[in-house]
């Protein structure tokens, strides 16, 4: 290997890292929002149920 | 979750970034005896001064921790360990890519390289301590083991004049750096700065709303019973 694909080695390695760790967080708010979407049926259900 | 710290500060780290790759890749004069290879040192160092500021920033979020304990400061010393560790994952894969062309060797157990990769193992194993032992003992037990084990950050930084190792020693060390190599390297240092503070802040939120869905969960719940 010569200098080039060492240098764009760590390149790519980095920014991939950077990226996919900011999929991991899109991860985590697409399943908060499905949590809060839960608890918004759940309140819809039990508010027709009262009603 | 739309103030203007979440707008304004991504917008100044993309910025930053484009200016630090532009001073790696055109500003950065080629280093004569290890040629284009040494510009994976912008992005090495940068990686390890972010990695050392977010885990300090775990070393002040801890004592926060034990002397309020209050849940955001477990939060924020979390928050703050994952995006250090992502960032001494780089400063660990870049370092060989650098040494293998340069040293001949892809890793050798110097003094500098042992400490960096401890601090790895610990923060990974604060990380592991956070999700194994749930809730307030966990917050407890990790920010007294956070404290602890920030004690490798210093070693890791002086590691290369406490013991004569094969890494260089850049900053205060008379490491000779070429002059039209301190701005690139200023430049790359303050946008992975700035980059970590952005990570730290988006996990930070998301871990913030998780708990305020935890409380609502757990109201909910008392509502139906």
């Amino acid at each position: 290997m010569n200098d080039l694909t060492y240098l764009f080695i760590a390149f790519a390695v980095m920014w991939t890292g950077i990226l996919g760790y900011l999929i991991r967080l899109a991860g985590l708010r697409r399943q908060l929002e499905e949590r809060i979407d839960r608890f918004e049926e759940r309140i819809i259900v039990r508010d027709l149920e009262d009603a | 979750m739309n103030r203007k710290i979440d707008i304004i500060l991504p917008a100044i780290t993309l910025l930053a970034i484009l200016a630090a790759l532009a001073g790696a890749f055109l500003l950065a004069p080629t280093e004569k005896t290890m040629g284009d290879v040494q510009r994976i040192f912008y992005f090495h160092l940068a990686s390890a001064a972010a990695a050392f500021a977010s885990f300090t920033c775990v070393l002040i979020s801890s004592i926060a921790f034990i002397l309020r304990r209050e849940t955001v400061w477990d939060n924020i010393a979390t928050s703050a360990a994952e995006v250090g560790v992502l960032f001494t994952t780089f400063v660990l894969i870049t370092g060989p890519l650098w040494a293998r062309p340069v040293w001949g060797q892809w890793w050798v157990w110097d003094p500098r390289l042992t400490t960096t990769l401890i601090l790895w193992f610990l923060y990974t194993g604060y990380l592991v301590l956070r999700q194994t032992i749930p809730g307030y003992r966990g917050a407890m037990a990790g920010a007294v083991f956070a404290i602890l084990a920030y004690v490798d950050v210093p070693v890791v930084y002086f590691s290369v004049s406490l013991w004569r190792g094969i890494h260089p020693q850049v900053l205060g060390g008379g490491g000779g750096l070429d002059p039209g190599m301190v701005p690139p390297l200023l430049i790359s240092v303050i946008a992975f700065l700035l980059l970590s503070a952005v990570l730290i802040q988006e996990r930070l939120n998301l871990a913030n709303a998780m708990d305020r869905v935890d409380r609502i969960a757990v109201a909910l719940e008392d509502v139906e019973q």
